[in-house]
This record gives C-alpha cells, structure tokens and sequence, in this order.
C-alpha cells in the first residue's frame, strides 16, 4: 500500500472511530477514549501525522511525524513544529492554516519542511477538520506526504522549457540579423556579402533543426521510437572521423587523438557519433578557457573505448551520478551560466545503453573531466560443426 | 566614429553583430569570453557596451555592477541582452543603462544604441 494508500485508508478509520464516538458517547461507557485508538493507529502509519486543537495548538504527532524530524514531542508542541518550515513558506502555510481554522474547513498546502538531517523536503500536508458528535469543531487532523522528488521534476522540467526557450532563441537572434542584413542588401550590395548572409542565415536555421531534432531524439528515446539503422563498422575510423570533424566545429580547441582500437563494434554509426560529438561539445562548453580537449582510444576483449577528457571548470562529486538524468543541470552561479537543455548527457548515455554499452565519468570541482564511452566488440556468431 | 564593445558566449551572434554595426558605422570589438571584458575595455575604450547576461562561465549581471562601481568605467552606457525569460526583471539592481531581449528586432536596437550614444537615427 503506498502513502496515498494509507492516506485513504486512514481516512476510512477516522470515519469508523468517528461513528463509534457518537456511539459510545451515547452509551457513555468506553474506557478507551476514541483519540487514544486513533493516536495507536496513526502511530503505526508510515507518513507524518499530527492533531491540532481550536487555537491551532499541535497535541499530538506521530512517530513517524517525530521520526522525520529527529525532534522529541516537547520541541514540536504547540507551534514549535513551525520552525521547521522553510522560511519562504512560512508565509504562505500561516495564512491557509488561518483561513482553515476560520472557515472550518478541509484544505491542502506544500511546504518544504526540515528533516531530521537538516534538509528540506517538499510535502503536501492535509488537514482535515475534527468535529465532536454536536458538531462543535476541535481542530484539525492532518498528515503529510513527502513530495520532494516529484517538486524535482516539476522543477527539472520548467529549467528545461526555459533552457529550451533560450536554445531557441540564440540562432534565432543571429537568424534575424542575417535576414536583416540581406533585405539591406537586395537594394545594394555585392554578391559575396549576399551569399555570406546566406550562408550565415541558413547556418543558424540548421541550428535550430538540430535543437528540434535533440528535442525529438528525447521524446523518441522515452517511448522507445528512437530509430537505429545498425552495421558493423571500425570504431577507430568513426571517432577519427569525429575528431576531425569537431576540430573545424569547435576552433576553440585543439583536439588530441591518443590510442588506437582495431576492433570492431555493431551499431548505428550515426547515433554513436551523436553522443561522441555531444562529449566533444561539452567538452569545449566547460573548458572555455582552455585550448585543449583529449580523446583517447583503448580496446579489450570485450569493449572498445573512447575517453574525453577537458580541463575546465570540473563537476562536484555531488552531483556526478545526477549529469546522466534527464532535465539535469549542474546548480551553481558559475555551473548556471553555460548554455544548454540538460538532455545531451541524458540520450548520450541511453544511446551507449542501446548498445550494450555505458558512459562514465571520473571529475572533481575545478579539476580535470573524463567521459569514457564503452561498447561492446562485435563478435561474429562461430558455426559449430 | 563611435566605438562598441559586444560580450556574448555565442560566436555566431558576435559574427553577425559585428556585421550589422560595423555596416551602421561603428568601429566595434567583440569577445565571448566574460573575462576579457575588461582588458578590452582597457585597450578599446568603448563609447557603449552590449552585454549578454549569461557568458558561459560569467555572469554578465555582476560584470555590469563591476563597470557601474569603477570610476573609470561607470560612465559606459551598457545595454544588456538576453535570451533568458526574466532576465530583464533581473538586471535592475545591477546599475544597466536599457536591456533589449534576444531575438530583437535590429532596428529596436539600433534605436537603443543611439539613444545611449546620443546620435540621431541615420
């Protein structure tokens, strides 16, 4: 049963403990006051839950409530479970708890609160108001569910729109200054500016095209329709094909080729390449202020190998494992200046896994980056006798 | 002729807006790379400077604070511009003459640019 699951189960409960209530207040002659059976049953719940009374004073919390905020019951009392609100939050939980109270009514708020490590995590608290038997209100009941990962997302995803928006519109910015400089151009001007501009205008449309085509391969990958056009073919010949293509991409830098593989793998050259060029790209994005980028070839038994290392502004080993997720970008003031979408590295490493293959990394803030691409060899099925 | 310094990490955008003013009549300078802003600042002596709020690795929003604190450099119009949403409402408090979001239409620009410059609109 998931907390959801929970949730709705303890809500049949209440109802159950509320209908003996008005029982056994009629029959006067329970010895187990129906709160009490209530607290047991919530402290077995797996999600934080509490009872406030009519001044909005918290009396009880559960275990699991105490649990998550590594706070004894005397620190939580009252309103001293507040403090571990998010301050920006805090605003916004007093005034929904105050209409709440005043109206009576049922309502919903998320809040990041602080865990018992000093984190802070998004729940969603519902509150639900208590009633005696003469429907005279006693405060409310309420419970939280932890909602960080999903506020994660949520939030991956609207960087991501922005992010995108931005992608977007650089070549676009460029593309409008080039049509510009050519309607200037039509009345008078020579014939090699004329197919500079166009040759600039169509250079940006091809940016955006393949911005779209990054968008696309995304939502591709997600559902499985992401197309693979497989042969065999040298490995070595594909990434020295790429290294001489990125060096005129990326004039920036020089790109060193050390190594050398004489296996061969099975694939789509073409999506291989994509998540070689996009390590090349990333490369030179977070080394801007250096010259060089390394691409080393090596090959065993079973896997041919290709590493790219810069030496730019590095990742912090914090957030190493999280590059490879979708929507990911590095936080940071300086990490948040770079340009791109947060989906390279996420259909670089799921394009090496449709080849039996992975990226890894090795890094540390400020020091060198190294992403090593593994495929397995192509080995020819052996015809037994 | 009335000098322009250009800072944006994107090459292509700096190609073509080299370009566009130097076909406007401004000797210009360009750099993608925020640290170079002030040596070139030193060496060109802009008369106005277009500042992209996010440079890979800089943000053109502290650069911009930087020049309006200096003595030397305060008196530089900057026009900052951006890709970003939201980057307009970010770049008050930073002490930036105007901001133009990308893509502009070029004449809006040119309309900004003299109107810091002081120059009527050819």
């Amino acid at each position: 049963m998931g907390d959801f699951g929970f949730f709705n189960f303890l809500l049949t409960m209440i109802k159950l403990l509320e209908k003996q209530k008005k029982l056994t207040s009629r029959k006067q002659n329970s010895n187990f006051p129906v709160e009490d059976q209530f607290k047991l049953v919530a402290d077995y719940a797996p999600m934080p839950m509490w009872i406030s009374n009519i001044y909005d004073q918290t009396t009880f919390f559960n275990a699991a409530w105490l649990q998550f905020r590594g706070r004894s019951f005397e620190d939580e009392y009252g309103k001293g479970w507040m403090k571990g609100i998010y301050p920006d939050d805090l605003d916004k939980c007093v005034k929904i708890y105050e209409a709440a109270h005043q109206k009576q009514k049922r309502y919903k708020v998320e809040y990041r609160l602080q865990r018992y490590d000093g984190q802070y995590r998004w729940v969603l608290e519902n509150g639900i108001p208590q009633f005696t038997p003469d429907n005279i209100f006693i405060g409310f009941f309420g419970s939280c569910v932890e909602i960080h990962e999903i506020k994660e997302i949520e939030h991956r995803k609207d960087q991501f729109i922005i992010a995108a928006s931005h992608e977007l519109k650089t070549p676009l910015t460029s593309l409008n200054i080039y049509l510009h400089l050519l309607s200037g151009n039509f009345k008078s001007g020579s014939q090699e500016k004329f197919d500079n501009y166009i040759s600039g205008a169509i250079g940006q449309v091809n940016k955006i095209n393949g911005l779209i085509n990054h968008l696309l391969d995304l939502s591709r990958i997600q559902s499985g329709s992401l197309d693979f056009e497989c042969s065999v073919f040298s490995f070595g010949a594909l990434v020295k094909s790429i290294v001489k293509k990125m060096g005129i991409i990326i004039p920036s830098h020089k790109i060193i080729l050390n190594g050398k593989v004489s296996e061969k793998i099975k694939g789509d050259p073409e999506r291989i390449s994509q998540a070689i060029e996009n390590l090349l790209s990333n490369a030179a994005k977070y080394s801007k202020d250096q010259d060089k980028i390394i691409v080393e070839l090596s090959e065993d038994s079973k896997h041919v190998k290709v590493s790219v290392t810069d030496f730019g502004i590095g990742i912090d080993s914090d957030h190493l494992f999280k590059i490879f997720e979708r929507f990911y970008k590095i936080p940071g003031k300086k990490e948040e200046t770079f340009p791109g979408m947060g989906i390279g590295l996420y259909l670089s490493q799921q394009i090496a896994k449709k080849h039996g293959g992975k990226i890894s990394v090795e890094s540390e803030k400020d020091k060198e980056t190294k992403f090593t691409l593994k495929i397995p060899v192509y080995k020819k099925a052996v015809k037994h006798k | 002729m009335a000098k322009i310094l250009v800072v944006d990490d994107d090459t292509d955008i700096l190609s073509v807006m080299e370009i566009l003013l130097t076909m406007k009549g401004f000797e210009v300078q360009v750099t993608s790379k925020g640290e170079n802003t002030f040596p070139k600042i030193e060496s060109f002596k802009p008369d106005l400077i277009l500042l992209d709020v996010l440079i890979s690795g800089h943000d053109g929003r502290v650069i911009c604070k930087k020049l309006k604190s200096d003595k030397e450099t305060s008196h530089i119009p900057v026009i900052m511009f951006s890709a970003h949403p939201g980057a307009a409402a970010s770049i008050a408090e930073y002490g930036a003459n105007d901001f133009i979001a990308k893509p502009f239409d070029v004449n809006n620009l040119m309309k900004k640019v003299n109107a810091q410059l002081g120059l009527n609109p050819a």
